[in-house]
């Protein structure tokens, strides 16, 4: 019974680690607290100091349009010079909500650029954050499951804090945590199985 | 007999399965220490402060207007962009080369780690947990703070360890069926809110472990009888709970209750005295200990402020809260564990036996930011349901043994509704002061050895055909429960 457990455990966490779905590259880390910025399309509405992580294809965005389809967005994102550093858009009609607007793949992080939503016709339109600044939250290129982030997840889990092992650390983690499985089961089967 | 020999002694009577629960115990949550990011367990920001000033100065931070931190704590929680994670479960933690480097240059940087000092949230708690910690900071070779953060987690899992052997031998007392034993402590070993709350810096580690350990000794001594080094054992246990968290003070009632009642027991009482005299003597002496050290050295009122405000407030003075009447105290305290009943006033927007103690006990997580979605607490509700009925099947089998024991059975009890009825009465004040919610259901967590007491009733409910399975089944449950919050809070942070 105990080996069928584990069986069943171990089928529903490769079911869970295959799940796939566009996953974060990074955020501005602003809040979504409340309205950011009230706008009546066609508008833009632009913020500096922006960092755009690296291996981001896309941004999402939470808007609100009184119930009304969703108007077009562009968004622009510029180093100081002007020059583009990526762009995209998402087309109307749209429902409010979380948007994702596809963007041109951005490999190596950009610090320090503007970043602007150009937003179609379509009446009254709300980006949330707080603080006047829009939350922006930039996504990885496509879909990908949790296995397939797993040596990003590493990467990201390495980093502000104490660690001798670099990315290794998760793998060692996780070793650390099959090695209690391990001894758990075998200590179940000696004691509860008897 | 030296000590030691008696130590060697103690450790080798006890069953090699609890040294491995207890080991299977520390290694889950030695990984829940690297899973949770710094200070993403609840007040730990505060908690890694008092350690580090207490460090510093040999002191509690008490220092009236100071800052909270000192400048390497502050700066550091800035450069890991703790402010703007904290709470928002759509922002993970720092993710990129140039934020680590920030975080770098900060604990590179000559900050000073001896300039704060102000007066937060757990001044007035006693300093014996944070005196264990400061030991460890101390002795971590390094200076910066990020390595001593995982020195000092890593004694809080040496407290959870502890506190697993502790529920083992509990057990052992309270069971004559020995696969129990195991069934309940790796339970509590593999429980993710216990886990998680161990693996940070807070000093609800130690309170668990003093708890655990009251439980046992009380448990032995109703099956013994209360000798003088038993006595001794409980009174230590009861001065180390006292000075680890005042939350401990909710048990001691009911461990008072149990040691009078050993004694009204005894048969002759005469002898049974001095253990009760070894057990007050003991919580007394260290009691007296810490009055001298606040008022003699650390200059601040006798309990450092933590009893008497809730003295005060009991008694509405002047730091107290105006307009909570007895009637409303007992609704408030009714509703937070049961339904309401028709002629209560509505306490809550919400149930909070299902929203604070059922889905915070299956598991939330970072500063009650990190949570699963609904149908995870559905699930494992239909789990539950069926396990807490058996629980109650294997009470009701075992009615008349415990209806003799039932000296110990009342010692359980007002041990429970002591720190149920200290969570009300700190809960609706609070909730009038600050208008949040007080209640986590981590505040339960001194009653581990009862949860795994009510792991084993279940199972052994289940007959002499099924109840090993089902214990297997319980302890396989809890397995997954716990790794599925593993992946849960590395899903919120990292990914």
């Amino acid at each position: 019974m105990l080996v069928g457990g584990f069986a069943l455990l171990l089928v529903t966490l490769a079911v869970v680690l295959a799940q796939s779905a566009p996953r974060s590259s990074g955020s501005n880390l602003v809040p979504e607290l409340g309205e950011a910025a009230k706008l009546r399309g066609p508008d833009r509405r632009c913020q500096e100091g922006e960092t755009v992580p690296a291996d981001t294809g896309a941004v999402r965005l939470l808007i609100g349009t009184y119930g009304r389809p969703a108007p077009a967005l562009r968004l622009v994102v510029q180093r100081p010079g002007g020059r583009i550093v990526t762009r995209g858009g998402a087309p109307a009609g749209g429902p409010e909500g979380r948007v994702d607007i596809p963007v041109r793949e951005v490999e190596q992080a950009e610090p320090g650029v503007r970043v602007c939503l150009l937003v179609g016709s379509g009446g009254r339109f709300v980006l949330y954050g707080a603080a006047g600044r829009v939350h922006y939250e930039w996504l990885r290129p496509g879909s990908e499951s949790w296995l397939e982030l797993l040596p990003t997840i590493a990467h990201r889990f390495a980093l502000g804090r104490w660690n001798p092992l670099g990315p290794l650390l998760l793998p060692a983690l996780a070793l650390l945590l099959a090695a209690a499985w391990f001894s758990a089961a075998r200590l179940v089967l000696r004691e509860v199985g008897r | 007999m030296t000590a030691l020999h008696r130590a060697r002694e103690v450790a080798a009577g006890i069953p090699a399965a609890g040294w491995w629960c207890a080991a299977i115990a520390l290694v889950n949550v030695t990984v829940w220490a690297f899973v949770t990011p710094p200070f993403h367990v609840p007040d730990e920001t505060v908690h890694v402060a008092y350690v580090q000033h207490f460090a510093e100065h040999a002191a509690p931070p008490d220092e009236p207007g100071g800052p909270a931190f000192a400048s390497q704590q502050a700066l550091l929680l800035d450069a890991l962009h703790f402010p703007q994670t904290v709470g928002h479960a759509d922002t993970g933690t720092i993710w990129s080369e140039s934020q680590d480097d920030t975080v770098d240059d900060v604990e590179a940087g000559d900050l000073s780690a001896g300039d704060g000092g102000g007066i937060v949230s757990n001044s007035n708690q006693p300093p014996l947990f944070y005196a264990l910690e400061t030991g460890v900071y101390l002795a971590t070779p390094a200076d910066d703070l990020l390595d001593r953060l995982v020195s000092v987690r890593l004694v809080s899992a040496l407290l959870a360890a502890m506190t697993t052997l502790f529920v083992f031998l509990f057990m052992r007392e309270l069971f004559a069926e020995a696969w129990t034993w195991t069934v309940g402590a790796l339970a509590v070993a593999f429980q993710p809110v216990f886990g998680f709350i161990s693996g940070g810096v807070t000093p609800d580690a130690l309170l668990f472990t003093a708890s655990a350990a009251l439980f046992f000794g009380l448990a032995r001594a109703f099956r013994r009888g209360l000798t003088t080094r038993r006595g001794l054992g409980i009174g230590l246990v009861l001065a180390v709970g006292v000075l680890a968290k005042l939350n401990f003070v909710a048990l001691v009632p009911g461990a008072l209750l149990g040691l009078g009642l050993l004694v009204l027991r005894a048969r002759p009482r005469r002898p049974a005295l001095p253990s009760l005299g070894a057990a007050a003597g003991v919580l007394g002496l260290a009691a007296l200990g810490y009055i001298a050290l606040n008022r003699l050295v650390w200059d601040r009122s006798a309990w450092g402020g933590g009893i008497e405000a809730a003295a005060t407030t009991a008694t509405g003075g002047p730091a107290g809260v105006p307009g909570i009447g007895l009637t409303e105290q007992l609704s408030y305290s009714w509703q937070l564990y049961l339904p309401r009943l028709p002629f209560m006033s509505d306490q809550f927007a919400y149930f909070p036996p299902y929203e604070v103690w059922f889905r915070g006990t299956i598991g939330i997580f970072g500063w009650l930011d990190t949570s699963f979605g609904v149908w995870v607490y559905r699930v494992a509700l239909a789990l539950a349901i069926p396990l807490v009925l058996l629980a109650a099947l294997g009470l009701w089998q075992r009615r008349s043994a415990l209806v003799q024991r039932w000296p110990e059975l009342l010692t359980w009890a007002t041990m429970v509704a002591g720190l149920l009825g200290s969570i009300g009465f700190l809960g609706i004040r609070y909730r009038t002061d600050s208008g949040f919610a007080f209640e986590q259901a981590r505040y339960l967590l001194p009653l581990l050895p009862l949860y795994a007491a009510g792991v084993a009733l279940a199972a052994l409910a289940a007959g002499r055909r099924w109840g090993r399975q089902l214990g297997a089944a319980i302890v396989l449950l809890a397995l997954a429960q716990g790794v599925f919050a593993q992946l849960l809070v590395i899903a919120r942070f990292y990914a």
